[in-house]
């Protein structure tokens, strides 16, 4: 566990946000959620959950599920992982009023700041569950449109399975 | 609180710790006839190389048999092991009667209620 992506202070009128990258689309989390960005060490798998629960890491001495995030939005197809294969990979550790989950994901792409000129209704960008999910569209520098979503909301639709 | 044993089933899909007391391995010539029998496979899966099991429950009111396909260990789990379940994950693990996770040196157990984790398996939770 390493390498602390701690969000960045914003200009004032504009939202912080973690960009990552869940099977080819951005996404966009909001910084305040994201505790830290986490190699994933160990993951031990649970059963009868969905596929995209890849397991249970330790993390500061208590368990911590590991979500994936691209199939848990339903971001088009991509080989099943198995608990064993996310280790190495990249999890943001998000907390909400209501949960403490690890967000497994392909890549992070940095802390952006976006401002009311940069953020707009969402339209097209992605598919699966970010119709659904998704609060904004951000057009960004380095990484492009990103969509960004309701962690809390998220995280209450893929809890039921 | 002090160490709990428990019976850990360790399957390929996941490990389930179930109280010493309340369960028991049974004896390959040790024949049972009435007991029904629940297949934990669909819910563990197995682990290579492991021999087919029969595990006793001893419910209030009858007697049931997991069989399984998973490495079996008796585990003393310490105190400052034992979690609550993380909330996200409580509807998952509720349905197959689970209320607290151990973290072993190398493992994540599961610690499951005999009667709920019967009871949802005769439900269909697997």
């Amino acid at each position: 566990m390493d390498d602390r992506g701690s969000p960045s202070a914003s200009d004032a009128g504009s939202v912080a946000y973690l960009l990552v990258r869940a099977r080819g689309v951005t996404i966009a989390l909001p910084s305040e959620h994201a505790i830290e960005v986490a190699e994933i060490e160990r993951c031990y798998p649970v059963p009868a959950t969905p596929a995209y629960v890849l397991g249970i890491t330790s993390w500061r001495g208590a368990p911590l599920p590991l979500v994936d995030l691209g199939p848990a939005l339903d971001l088009g197809e991509g080989p099943r992982q198995a608990p064993a294969g996310a280790v190495g990979r990249r999890a943001v550790i998000v907390s909400t009023a209501s949960y403490l989950v690890g967000l497994v994901v392909d890549a992070t792409l940095g802390v952006v700041a976006a401002g009311a000129s940069e953020t707009r209704a969402p339209s097209v960008v992605g598919g699966g569950r970010l119709p659904e999910l998704g609060v904004a569209e951000i057009d960004t520098p380095r990484a492009g449109l990103a969509v960004a979503i309701d962690v809390e909301a998220f995280l209450d639709a893929v809890r039921v399975g | 609180m002090g160490a709990l044993d428990v019976l850990c089933l360790a399957g390929s899909r996941g490990a389930i710790g179930l109280a010493a007391g309340s369960v028991g391995v049974v004896d390959e010539d040790e024949a049972r006839p009435g007991v029904p029998a629940i297949d934990l496979a669909p819910l563990l899966g197995s682990a290579p190389g492991a021999e087919r099991r029969r595990i006793r429950v001893d419910l209030r009111d009858r007697a049931v048999e997991l069989v399984t396909d998973a490495d079996l260990s008796v585990l003393s789990i310490a105190a400052a092991s034992r979690h609550a379940v993380p909330r996200w994950i409580e509807p998952f693990l509720a349905r197959i009667g689970v209320a607290e996770i151990a973290l072993a040196d190398d493992a994540v157990v599961l610690l499951a209620d005999p009667a709920a984790l019967v009871a949802a398996l005769e439900g269909g939770a697997a």
